[in-house]
């Protein structure tokens, strides 16, 4: 599709419900409510065809931006690890010591 | 300004000619005498004729909905919703098939 190109489809789609689509219905509803104050209607009652409007197409876009960020960030973290893999000598992990081994014995003073 | 109220003198003169019959010097003597100030006036430079106003202005009828508008507005939101739930199941339908690919 154009948000998200080929190798992103073995990623899994975003459900229905998601928070972009949550919130960017949620500025939609108040954006139609806004309008309505503005024009000195009742904000929540009048309106209600663009209200229910906004907040859809506040939903459609939510969820294709949904989408374009599982996929910005999966790719983000495939190039990573990638990289990774090509230089792993600059990834090495010192040897980790237990504090048993550091620290001197216990004797206890009672 | 000048002009219309110009025109509209010359307008009320016509029309009071061809009503009560005055000489037709006297009407000649008004659109020459407008003629003759039209050079003079600098508001002849601003030509109202190549543009009007299409402003009109009445208070919102709010007893009557506009329906087309509501019909419209409700049935681009059903397609939408159509439409995003047409691009889940796809989306859904092509992770699993390669989900069963692989």
């Amino acid at each position: 599709m154009g948000i998200v190109p080929e190798d992103g489809k073995a990623l899994p789609p975003p459900g229905i419900v998601n928070r972009n689509s949550l919130w960017l219905s949620g500025m939609g509803w108040f954006s139609a409510m806004l309008h309505n104050a503005m024009n000195h209607r009742p904000p929540l009652k009048s309106g209600v065809h663009r209200q229910f409007l906004l907040a859809t197409l506040g939903w459609f876009i939510g969820y294709h931006l949904t989408k374009h960020e599982n996929y910005t960030y999966a790719r983000l973290d495939r190039d990573m690890n990638e990289y990774v893999k090509l230089y792993p000598e600059r990834f090495e992990t010192k040897e980790k010591k237990t504090l048993a081994e550091i620290v001197e014995p216990f004797h206890p003073v009672r | 300004m000048n002009q219309a109220f110009q025109a509209l003198k010359s307008i009320a003169v016509y029309s009071h000619s061809q009503a009560g019959g005055i000489k037709s010097s006297t009407e000649a003597a008004v659109s020459a005498k407008m003629t003759f100030s039209r050079l003079l006036s600098r508001a002849v430079l601003i030509n109202r004729a190549g543009s009007r106003s299409a402003f009109t202005s009445s208070k919102t009828d709010t007893t009557n909905p506009n329906w087309l508008q509501v019909g419209l507005a409700f049935g681009t939101s059903a397609f939408i919703w159509g439409l995003l739930f047409k691009q889940h199941s796809t989306d859904v339908h092509e992770y699993e098939v390669k989900k069963g690919l692989q």
